[in-house]
């Protein structure tokens, strides 16, 4: 049995570098949101799906039951998901299992993070990697990045030019973003001229560390008249794994994402999306990295393999473009606390889909796609929305 | 009342590391082996798996991302995966039933792993304490050495259960002999006493028995019913899944403890259409560790004859349940792999279900219940209900 699951609910709070709330604030302050937004209390609640990423980040072992008290947890069906920075998109692709397999009829979701409890976050990400053969040689996030960078723009002749433009987009975006933590108006010439960290990332290449907290109530599709906003439809969803161990996966090539063309074809068979260049009308994508957006727009396919450089120069991305990617900001500019992150853009997807987009509004999105980027630099999930069942 | 599940699902193979001391592997490679000896008992491949749900625990693993790392070894790599991280293994059963019920896959591996053994003592107590509110419950354990600070916890909820249901403590000595006589016919049981002597001794109260925290990992083989019935003739069908977490804090534990077992039980029963029927399941396997929560389950369940001192554990069971109730000696028998005691219980109800328990068979089982989860500071409770092959739902 597979029943269609919707959106009936989002809640998000402001993202900073440094939030004065504590955890249980920050992540109740969120719930609230999202359960006043569906027009219900916690008694209409089957359940509630965790997805704080990185246990260590924030100080808790278990930081999920640490919440239970300010988001319905207590005394109820929880489940937890950690798929690190791809965290937020998977546990919603959770609770649409759970709700589309009859198990539950409504759900709540809440992906959080308080990155500012911790003063060594990338200290953290070195225990993620082989105690033996890699951690020794200090590698972390930014560091294999910056070798998938490097291998990425020598492929496919992609600039850092192009990988600015990024940048560019995304912090002017965030402007009209009222929860956004780094937005500004910005050239080409800063990002280039701003300090090198990790070649050929530059800080302003980088998303900022954050604190946040995100919630969504899903509901199966016979359910959503028990709610006061208009559903937005769960279309498709696609989760894949390559090999932890970055320099043996099968395709031998850092460059290209296999696993997350294979999570974005899963999605788009199972919302019936042949040309999804054409049919999808707004891109929320993971963007930790400028050139992360790029190879994410390649994966999902809204450009050829190689493409993604140009496409982003010719800009369609643009908010007013053909096909707006990030016109939230994305991560770039308006933070990355990495569990909630990922939720945060199916919010703002809901929030198209619903014409509630503020500043960020495209013109009449018909169908969108979010994706999340994560695990051990090995994951992707992808989760379609539309208006229509 | 529950709906019923929506979908046939089998568990079509189980594979399971013997808890002890293995310095000769890591935990990856542990997981290896459980997979390997479940896909076998299946009949499979791993190139038959279509997907993969992994559970871990970061701080007992020393590493972030603990649940990530063990995709390989479940052979998910290039497959679609789930990740759970900071749950008992059983939870990972779940989203596996939800993959197979929706269609997304037709073959799931569930793994488990705990590489205790690298742990010492005073790394546990640390851990278990950031599991506790920062402001008002961590200070208050903080500076402490010398103090196993899980069994700590666990006296705390003890005392107040037993002093509520009018129990003594001497129950709980003959609960932990009672297990560990059962356990001896368990070949996967940790088999060094002195371990378990010696942390007998550290207990925080004499008489508060635990397992002692081995390394071990456990993995099963779920299928879609159309798979299950070209693969082989010894599934055993979910019929009843539900899970409930206690409060997260250390406010009245034990009264939010028995609610979530409750709950939990409830609902598998419900949704294999057995409304708060436990007498009629034949096998119980029970996943918690300390011999008191083997009472307090026990006792949410129903499974005892009333509160008050009674002359010993076999006498509250009463005859159908002495006989029924952990077999295998359970997880307190057994052996504590923190997160991995869920499924180690699942496999022995499957072997039950399988005429494959041996020694331990409970000769009439066809339907049988494995309850399982995770304590301090909030407890949790998952159910699985299974039904032998060949038996009507």
């Amino acid at each position: 049995m597979k029943r269609k699951v919707a959106i009936v609910g989002i809640g998000q709070i402001p993202f900073r570098s440094r939030s004065p709330l504590s955890l249980e604030e920050m992540v109740g302050e969120s719930v609230n949101a999202a359960l006043a937004d569906a027009g219900i209390d916690h008694r209409g609640l089957d359940g509630v799906v965790y997805g704080p990423a990185v246990d260590l980040m924030q100080g808790f072992f278990a930081p999920d039951k640490a919440v239970f008290s300010s988001s319905c947890g207590s005394l109820r069906p929880t489940l937890r998901n950690c798929t690190s920075g791809s965290t937020g998109v998977s546990t919603a692709i959770l609770a649409y299992e759970q709700i589309s397999s009859g198990l539950s009829d409504v759900l709540l979701v809440v992906c959080f993070e308080k990155m500012s409890e911790n003063h060594a976050p990338q200290a953290v990400f070195n225990t993620v990697y082989d105690e033996v053969f890699y951690r020794g040689s200090g590698i972390n996030v930014p560091i294999q990045c910056s070798l998938e960078a490097q291998r990425f723009l020598w492929r496919y002749g992609i600039t850092e030019e192009q990988m600015a433009l990024v940048a560019v987009k995304n912090k002017g975006n965030a402007l009209q973003n009222p929860y956004a933590q780094l937005g500004g108006k910005i050239t080409v010439e800063d990002v280039l001229q701003s300090p090198r960290l990790y070649g050929p990332l530059k800080r302003l290449d980088i998303s900022p560390t954050s604190d946040g907290s995100c919630a969504i109530v899903m509901a199966s599709a016979d359910r959503v008249r028990d709610f006061r906003k208009p559903p937005v439809y769960v279309k498709g969803v696609g989760r894949w794994a390559e090999s932890v161990w970055f320099t043996g996966r099968k395709n031998r090539e850092l460059a290209f994402l296999n696993y997350a063309y294979a999570a974005s074809g899963q999605a788009y068979e199972m919302a019936g999306i042949k040309r999804p260049s054409e049919e999808i009308g707004v891109a929320e994508i993971y963007d930790p990295f400028t050139f992360k957006e790029l190879q994410h727009c390649e994966a999902m396919r809204l450009c050829a393999e190689g493409e993604s450089g140009r496409f982003v120069a010719s800009g369609v991305t643009q908010r007013d473009g053909r096909l707006p990617v990030n016109p939230s900001g994305g991560l770039l500019g308006e933070g990355n606390p990495i569990g909630a992150a990922g939720l945060s853009r199916v919010i703002w997807l809901t929030r198209q889909m619903r014409g509630e987009a503020g500043g960020c509004q495209v013109r009449d999105p018909r169908l969108g796609v979010a994706c999340a980027w994560g695990g051990m630099y090995q994951y992707d999930a992808v989760m379609v929305l539309g208006n229509e069942q | 009342m529950t709906k019923r599940l929506s979908a046939k699902v089998a568990i079509v193979g189980v594979g399971q590391v013997a808890c002890g001391t293995r310095p000769d592997v890591s935990h990856k490679e542990l997981l290896w082996e459980a997979t390997s000896a479940a896909l076998q008992d299946a009949g499979l491949e791993r190139r038959d798996i279509d997907t993969v749900i992994s559970a871990s625990n970061d701080v007992w693993e020393g590493r972030a991302l603990s649940n990530q790392f063990v995709v390989d070894s479940l052979g998910g790599t290039n497959r679609s995966a789930d990740l759970r991280l900071g749950e008992n293994g059983l939870y990972a059963l779940f989203p596996a039933w939800m993959d197979v019920a929706t269609g997304i896959a037709n073959v799931a591996v569930v793994g488990a792993v705990c590489k205790a053994t690298e742990l010492d003592e005073a790394s546990v107590s640390r851990a278990v304490s950031t599991m506790l509110n920062p402001v008002i419950e961590r200070p208050l354990v903080e500076g402490l050495t010398g103090i196993d600070l899980e069994s700590a916890l666990a006296t705390l909820e003890a005392r107040t259960y037993l002093e509520a249901k009018g129990f003594d403590w001497a129950l709980l000595e003959d609960i932990d002999r009672w297990s560990e006589r059962r356990a001896e016919r368990n070949p996967y049981r940790r088999k060094d006493r002195s371990v378990r002597s010696e942390r007998s001794r550290k207990a925080a109260v004499p008489g508060l028995e635990t397992s002692p925290r081995p390394d071990a990992a456990c993995a099963l083989i779920l299928a879609s019913e159309e798979r299950s019935k070209a693969l082989t003739k010894k599934a055993a069908w979910i019929d009843g899944l539900g899970w409930c977490s206690g409060r997260g804090d250390l406010r009245d534990t034990w009264k939010s403890t028995s609610q979530a077992i409750q709950r939990a039980v409830g609902d598998a029963l419900g949704r294999a259409g057995l409304d708060g029927n436990v007498s009629a399941l034949d096998v119980v396997e029970i996943g918690y560790p300390w011999s008191y929560q083997v009472l307090m389950a026990a006792g949410a369940l129903g499974m005892i004859d009333g509160n008050g001192p009674k002359s010993s554990w076999e006498a509250l069971l009463g005859s159908r349940w002495a006989a029924r109730c952990n077999p295998s000696g359970g997880a307190q028998g057994e052996g504590y792999p923190r997160g991995v005691t869920g499924l180690n219980r699942v496999a022995w109800v499957v072997r039950q279900l399988r005429q494959e328990a041996a020694d331990s068979q409970v000769p009439t089982a066809k339907t049988g219940l494995a309850i399982a989860g995770d304590p301090y500071p909030c407890f949790t409770a998952g159910a699985v209900l299974l039904r032998r092959s060949g038996e009507t739902r």
